[in-house]
């Protein structure tokens, strides 16, 4: 207890830990959230649509609610009603094929484009098939880039926090001294080790409520749908904290320079390189941070918990095995002697 | 008296590099015990395996009776480690540090408590228990740094050159405190770089070089090894390097000092040293003003250097 304890008032006093591991986290989805909500939102009120046409009969257009099809003289005529916003759309049909031209609007303007692709689609036959351009809603209420950056906030705290978190701890203990003074104690090797480990998890356990609680509350983010599916998910960011802390004690343990020197940017490239701030790359797929936010939205999104399952067993076998080759590397003296 | 600690052959390899190589020697209860050698000469080694942080390749070692092997978590429980960093946290303050490493000894509770402000009182920070450690300055960092070592109230405390970098008052106070402990019962093994200090607070001194124990006794009984020096005391203002470097070349001169404090010049020559007239006129040659001079016997750094043909320093 007194490990963990003097673990969380060194963390809570380390304005560093506080900004990087709390405050940066959601200072960043909040920013990015609420910048790119506006761009990509997936569920859209396109209200009724006005298009003006020119080029084929009235009864082989597509019959759609909503969708009002005015004919017009000429498609100058109908481009003029456009850019007067009497239309939302001007259409031309031709042997050459459809000719769209677009209004200010770009909700409406993508509707009668997709509208419009479909028709193509369909070989022109005056019935449009609506499965090939309205997907079918699972989600059950709106999704947005806030949603995403919520997770993928957390996965970056997850890694980056975990990480430093987990080398720097024992690089710093052993560099100062204090592990060695502690090593004398009658305590056992094992259980100094694990006390230390154990001391981090509290820390990862604020680290994640931390950015979940504000981030529903302050930027009105949506994880999963229920109590349960929550908690699971809150369960898995859990144990890949706890993975990732158990993994990089290992490294502090061993190393004899700085660690933050070289997590930090291995970190940052990792993260870039699976889509957390940028678009996928080749490998973007393969890589843990993707893996464990492809897990996190297949449970937020679409309610199924298998994948997070297996990150949280693939996490827990990460763990025990570093825990055994921590204490055995802790066990041999030379690490803690100065 | 009986020992409290006992090294018996104790032999450290590090690949081919023998750092400790049978080394033997037992310390007393009750003692403080002075452990003397220059950079290298496995001074840390030894420590490090007393204080059970590494293992030893051959040999044995008991604390209070417990083999420092077979019976660790008791032996360890005996001792109390002065480190020569500050093994501190920072961001604790004075108390939560003290607080820190006496649970890791099993004390909570009340009786962590009272043994936090004992070891506070102690070393003079009752007043500093609530402020951090890193705002302390590097005194009152040091005097800390005991109290996180001996709040347990250990039996045997190992003290890593404690007084590296602090003031005179620091100093003096490390050193009250040191005696202290050893009135209450606790016996002291005090490494230090500065001979004044281990001549002032040490019972008995051991003197290692090269992994191996060269001298051991008390200051007297060390002073006896080298019978064939003494040195000349010279009260005198303002040695330069130069002058420092022309007596060092006056033949049979085994070795020049000057203590800028004191301002004085100390010389170590034969017994039957016959060019003291050659020195005095290198001094006056060079513009030095002479206030006095004795003649003494070798002192303990001549010993030491005589032994491991090293400066402490």
């Amino acid at each position: 207890m007194a490990i963990i304890k003097r673990e969380l008032i060194l963390f809570f006093r380390d304005w560093g830990s506080i900004f990087f591991c709390m405050i940066f986290p959601l200072v960043l989805t909040g920013m990015l959230g609420t910048l790119l909500e506006s761009l990509n939102v997936s569920d859209y009120a396109a209200g009724n649509l006005t298009l003006q046409y020119v080029g084929i009969p009235e009864e082989y257009l597509p019959a759609i609610d909503g969708v009002t099809f005015v004919k017009a003289d000429n498609f100058n005529t109908a481009k003029d009603a456009v850019k007067d916003k009497k239309a939302d759309a001007a259409v031309s049909f031709s042997a050459d094929g459809i000719d769209l031209y677009k209004g200010g609007d770009s909700v409406k303007s993508g509707v009668a484009e997709m509208i419009f692709r479909s028709v193509s689609l369909n070989g022109n036959s005056g019935t449009v098939d609506n499965s090939t351009y309205v997907k079918t809603k699972e989600l059950g209420y709106n999704r947005s880039m806030m949603d995403y950056y919520a997770v993928a906030m957390i996965v970056m705290i997850l890694f980056m926090g975990g990480a430093i978190g987990g080398a720097g701890a024992f690089y710093e203990s052993r560099k100062d001294g204090t592990l060695r003074r502690a090593a004398i104690s009658p305590k056992t090797r094992t259980a100094l080790y694990l006390e230390s480990l154990l001391s981090f998890l509290p820390q990862n356990i604020f680290q994640i409520v931390c950015t979940m609680i504000p981030a529903v509350l302050i930027f009105h983010a949506h994880y999963a749908d229920t109590f349960a599916e929550n908690l699971l998910l809150f369960a898995m960011f859990f144990v890949v904290g706890a993975a990732i802390m158990a993994l990089f004690g290992l490294v502090g343990l061993l190393s004899n320079i700085n660690p933050t020197l070289i997590i930090m940017p291995v970190m940052w490239a990792l993260l870039f390189c699976s889509g957390t701030f940028s678009q996928s790359v080749l490998v973007s797929e393969k890589l843990p941070p993707a893996l464990i936010q492809a897990a996190a939205f297949d449970l937020t999104i679409f309610g199924r918990y298998d994948k997070c399952l297996a990150v949280m067993c693939v996490c827990a076998v990460i763990i025990i095995l570093s825990v055994i080759t921590g204490t055995l590397l802790f066990g041999r003296k030379e690490v803690t002697a100065k | 008296m009986s020992n409290f600690v006992t090294v018996d052959g104790l032999t450290k390899r590090y690949g081919d590099f023998t750092a400790v190589d049978d080394l033997s020697f037992s310390v007393e209860v009750g003692e403080i015990f002075g452990f003397l050698g220059p950079n290298g000469a496995g001074k840390s080694t030894t420590l490090n395996v007393l204080c059970n942080l590494i293992d030893y390749d051959r040999g044995q070692i008991a604390v209070g009776g417990y083999d420092i092997k077979r019976d660790a978590r008791k032996a360890k429980s005996l001792i109390g480690l002065v480190p020569q960093e500050i093994a501190l946290y920072p961001t604790l303050t004075a108390s939560e540090n003290v607080g820190f490493f006496a649970s890791l000894y099993g004390l909570k509770g009340a009786g962590l408590k009272t043994a936090v402000e004992t070891a506070l009182e102690f070393v003079g920070l009752s007043e500093h228990m609530r402020q951090r450690a890193g705002k302390m300055s590097g005194g009152m960092q040091r005097r800390l740094n005991i109290a996180c070592g001996i709040a347990h109230k250990p039996k045997l405390i190992v003290m890593d050159e404690p007084t590296v970098g602090v003031d005179a008052q620091s100093r003096d106070h490390i050193m009250n405190a040191i005696r202290t402990l050893r009135k209450d019962g606790a016996t002291v093994i005090y490494t230090s770089h500065y001979m004044p200090e281990v001549q002032d607070i040490c019972d008995r001194i051991a003197i290692i070089d090269g992994g191996k124990l060269v001298g051991l006794g008390t200051e007297n009984e060390l002073l006896k090894v080298v019978t064939d020096v003494k040195t000349i005391a010279i009260a005198a203002r303002a040695i330069d390097a130069k002058t420092s470097g022309l007596l060092s070349s006056v033949p049979d001169v085994k070795r020049v000092v000057y203590d800028k404090e004191k301002h004085e010049l100390r010389i170590d020559v034969p017994l039957n040293f016959d060019k003291i007239s050659l020195v005095l006129q290198t001094l006056l040659d060079n513009g030095t003003a002479i206030d006095n001079m004795r003649t003494e016997a070798a002192s303990l750094e001549t010993t030491f250097l005589a032994l491991t043909g090293k400066e402490l320093h």
